[in-house]
C-alpha cells in the first residue's frame, strides 16, 4: 500500500511537472541562501578564531585593550606607544610563561604592515598548529630571519607584488602606504613566503628585529639621517624598544594571575589582553548583526515552506474529484493523507538534498576563490552540529506544512460524497 | 429477502443550523433490489439522487430506518469497516471525473485492484478492455482521451473486480446520442456478463425503456428546500 501510494504521488508530479518543478527549485534556493548565510557566518568566526588559536596573551604599553587586540591580531590601526625591550625580557622568564615572542609594529612597504619579530615566531608551536609553517617555497639552509635583512612574506604580500624568493626589496619608515621616506639603501632580501592562512598574517612582511633598528637607525632625532650610512647584515643593534610581545602560557589557568601582575607593573606601564575574552566581547557586540543575519535565513526558510503548504492548499480544491475517486476505489483516508503528505515531503526533502548538493559542490569547487574573496578561510564543514539541528527542525516543519493540507485533503475525501453535483 | 433490502429508511442533512425533524429529505418505507437486476433510478435534480447513491454505498448513514446490502446493515459497521465492504463490493462508474488525469488508462483500470491488493484474472482483463474498445488507448495518459473512451474506461474499472454492485451516476449524460446508445449497450453485456446487480441513475427519462426494474426517486423526496443534493 505505501509502496502504492509512493508510485501515486510520483505519478501525480508527472500531472503538475511545472508547479513541482518551480517550488522544488524556489525551496532549494532558499534552503541553499539559509545554509550559505552559516556558512559565512561561522567561517567569519572561525577565521578570527583561527588568527587567534593559542594566543593566550597580548601585551602592548597602556592602552585599550581593544586596539591592542586589533593592531595585533586582527591586522586593524597600530599601536603608537612603545615598550621597553627589558619588559620583554623580564616576562620571558617569568615561570608562568612558556614562551614570550616580542614584535615591533609601525612600519610598512606598499601598503602591508612590516612586522619586526624573532625567528621564534615562526618556529612557535601555536603557528604550526594553525599551518602557519613555511611553504614550500622557504629557503631551507637557514632559519628565516636569522640575519638583519632577512623578510618572509605573508602569501597574499607575495602575489599582489609579485615577489619571488631571493628577491631584493626596499622597506620604509612609517606605516602610511605614501610615506614621504624610503631606505633605498637598505635592501633585504626574501627568504620565505607563507602558505596562505586567511589571517590578518597574510598581510604581513616580517623582518627581524634588528632590522626595525637598522631601518631607524639614525633616525633616533625624528628625522632621516643626514649622511648615508651603510649597514651590513651581520651588523647587529641594540634593541631597546618594542611595541609588544605575545605570551603563551604554560598553563591556561594562571592567565588571569598572569594578566593581573603585567597590568599592575611596577616599572612601566602596560596592558595585558586575553585575546579570546576581548574577541568573545566583540561578538558579543556584533551579535545583533549576527542574529539579524539568522532571523532572515530563518524567515526565507519559513516562506520557503509556507509555498509548499500553500500550493499544496490550492490544488486541494481541483483534486477534490481524485480524492474523491481515489476514496471510492478502495483508498483509505488514511492512504489520502499519506499521498498528499508523500507529495509534499518529497518536495521539501528533494530541496533539502538538491541544497546540500549545491553547497557541497560549490563550496568544494569555489572554496579557495571565496576564501580570496572574503579574505577567509574557508573551511567548511557541511553537516556540523547547527546544520543537523536546523536540518531536523526544517523536516519537523515540513512535515507539519505537508501534514496540514494532507489531513484537509482526508477531511475533505471523507465528508464529500461520492458524486459530483451536477 | 432481496439483494438489497430497505426498510422505513429516512435521511435529512441535519446540521446544528436545521434541525433534524424540520428538512427530511429522503424517506423510503420499503424497497427490495434482487441479484442480478438491472435497476433505473429516476430522479430529476434535487430530488435525492446522490444521497440516494451515496446511502446504498455507506458514504453516509441512514438517520433511521434499516438499508442491507447483501444480508449486511451498513448502519452496524464501522467507518472503517464500510469502507472496505463498499470497496469490495460496489463498482463506480461517475457522471465525469472518473479517471486519475495523471495515470495512464491502464492504470487507471488496474488501480482497484492494487489498492485492494487483490488479484484479477487476465481474462477478465483483457475481456473488458475488448469488449470496451479499450486496447488503443491502454497507454494513453486519462486526461487526454475523450469523454465516451473515458466512460468506457471507468466501466472496465468498476467492473474489474467482479462487484456484486454497480452503481452508475448519469455515466451518459456527457455523451452525445449514438454515444450513449452504444454505451448503454456494452454496460448491459458486460454487467450480465459479471453478473452484477445495475443500479443506474439518471434524470433521462428516455434511457428507462432497456430496464426491467424502475423506481421513482422523486416519490420518496421530501424536500421542502431546493437544496441541491
Amino acid at each position: 500500500m505505501s509502496r502504492l501510494i509512493f508510485h501515486l504521488a510520483l505519478k501525480s508530479w508527472r500531472g503538475r511537472k511545472a508547479t513541482v518543478i518551480l517550488s522544488i527549485i524556489s525551496i532549494t534556493l532558499s534552503v541553499t541562501l539559509f545554509l550559505v548565510i552559516e556558512q559565512i557566518n561561522r567561517n567569519v568566526k572561525d577565521s578570527f578564531a583561527a588568527s587567534i588559536n593559542d594566543l593566550d596573551m597580548v601585551v602592548g604599553s597602556r592602552n585599550s585593550p581593544f586596539s591592542i587586540l586589533s593592531a595585533t591580531v586582527l591586522g586593524m590601526g597600530f599601536l603608537r606607544n612603545q615598550i621597553d625591550y627589558s619588559s620583554y625580557e623580564k616576562y620571558s622568564k617569568n615561570k608562568l610563561v612558556k614562551e614570550a615572542i616580542p614584535f615591533s609594529l609601525g612600519d610598512n612597504h606598499q601598503g602591508f604592515r612590516v612586522i619586526g619579530t624573532l625567528p621564534k615566531y615562526f618556529s612557535n608551536s601555536y603557528r604550526k598548529k594553525s599551518k602557519l609553517y613555511f611553504g614550500v617555497n622557504a629557503l631551507s639552509d637557514r632559519s628565516p630571519l636569522s640575519k638583519t635583512f632577512d623578510v618572509v612574506l605573508g602569501s597574499k604580500v607575495a602575489k599582489q607584488l609579485n615577489y619571488k624568493l631571493n628577491q631584493k626589496i626596499n622597506l620604509s619608515h612609517g606605516s602610511h602606504k605614501d610615506s614621504a621616506y624610503k631606505h633605498q639603501n637598505l635592501q633585504f632580501i626574501v627568504v620565505g613566503i607563507l602558505k596562505p592562512t586567511y589571517t590578518s598574517t597574510d598581510s604581513y612582511l616580517f623582518v627581524s628585529l634588528n632590522a626595525i633598528e637598522a631601518i631607524h637607525h639614525g633616525w633616533e632625532k625624528g628625522a632621516p639621517p643626514v649622511e648615508q650610512m651603510t649597514i651590513n647584515q651581520e651588523q647587529k643593534f641594540f634593541v631597546k624598544k618594542i611595541s609588544g610581545f605575545f605570551l603563551f602560557m604554560q598553563n591556561r589557568i594562571s592567565v588571569l594571575r598572569l594578566k593581573y601582575a603585567i597590568n599592575n607593573d611596577k616599572i612601566e606601564p602596560l596592558t595585558a589582553v586575553l585575546p579570546l575574552q576581548e574577541m568573545s566581547r566583540l561578538w558579543h557586540q556584533l551579535g545583533s548583526i549576527e542574529k539579524a543575519l539568522k532571523v532572515i535565513s530563518v524567515l526565507v526558510l519559513f516562506i520557503a515552506l509556507l509555498s509548499i503548504l500553500i500550493s499544496s492548499f490550492s490544488t486541494l480544491q481541483y483534486r477534490k474529484n481524485e480524492m474523491a475517486l481515489l476514496r471510492a476505489i478502495g483508498t483509505s483516508p488514511q492512504g489520502i493523507f499519506f499521498l498528499f503528505l508523500v507529495e509534499n515531503m518529497l518536495i521539501s526533502t528533494l530541496s533539502l538534498i538538491f541544497a546540500l548538493g549545491f553547497v557541497f559542490f560549490g563550496i568544494t569547487m569555489l572554496s579557495s576563490s571565496i576564501s580570496t574573496l572574503l579574505e577567509l578561510p574557508f573551511v567548511y564543514k557541511l553537516l556540523g552540529q547547527v546544520e543537523l539541528v536546523y536540518i531536523g527542525v526544517y523536516l519537523l516543519v515540513s512535515l507539519v506544512a505537508s501534514g496540514l493540507p494532507a489531513i484537509m485533503a482526508s477531511r475533505q475525501a471523507i465528508l464529500d460524497r461520492l458524486t459530483t453535483r451536477s | 429477502m432481496g439483494f438489497i433490502n430497505i426498510h422505513n429508511l429516512q435521511y435529512s442533512y441535519a446540521t446544528k443550523k436545521t434541525p433534524v425533524t424540520s428538512n427530511w429529505c429522503l424517506s423510503i418505507p420499503t424497497l427490495k433490489i434482487s441479484q442480478g437486476e438491472n435497476v433505473f433510478v429516476y430522479g430529476p435534480s434535487g430530488c435525492g439522487k446522490s444521497t440516494f447513491l451515496s446511502l446504498i454505498s455507506g458514504i453516509i448513514q441512514p438517520s433511521s430506518g434499516e438499508l442491507e446490502i447483501m444480508g449486511q446493515d451498513l448502519a452496524k459497521l464501522g467507518s472503517h469497516k464500510r469502507d472496505m465492504f463498499r470497496t469490495k463490493n460496489i463498482g463506480y462508474i461517475f457522471q465525469q471525473f472518473n479517471l486519475i488525469p495523471y495515470l495512464t488508462i491502464k492504470e487507471n483500470i488496474i488501480l482497484p485492484t492494487l489498492l485492494q491488493k487483490k488479484l484479477v484474472s487476465v481474462e477478465n482483463f483483457e475481456y473488458l478492455i475488448s469488449r470496451l474498445n479499450l486496447e488503443a488507448i491502454l497507454d494513453q495518459m486519462a486526461n487526454r482521451v475523450s469523454v465516451g473512451q473515458a466512460q468506457r474506461a471507468a466501466t472496465a474499472r468498476a467492473l474489474i473486480l467482479r462487484p456484486p454492485v454497480v452503481l452508475a451516476d448519469e455515466p451518459t449524460s456527457s455523451l452525445d446520442e449514438g454515444n450513449q446508445e452504444r454505451f448503454m449497450r456494452l454496460l448491459f453485456e458486460v454487467v450480465d456478463q459479471e453478473n452484477s446487480t445495475l443500479i443506474f441513475v439518471s434524470h433521462n427519462k428516455a434511457l428507462a425503456a432497456s430496464f426491467s426494474h424502475k423506481i421513482e426517486l422523486s416519490q420518496y423526496s421530501q424536500a421542502k428546500s431546493s437544496k441541491n443534493v
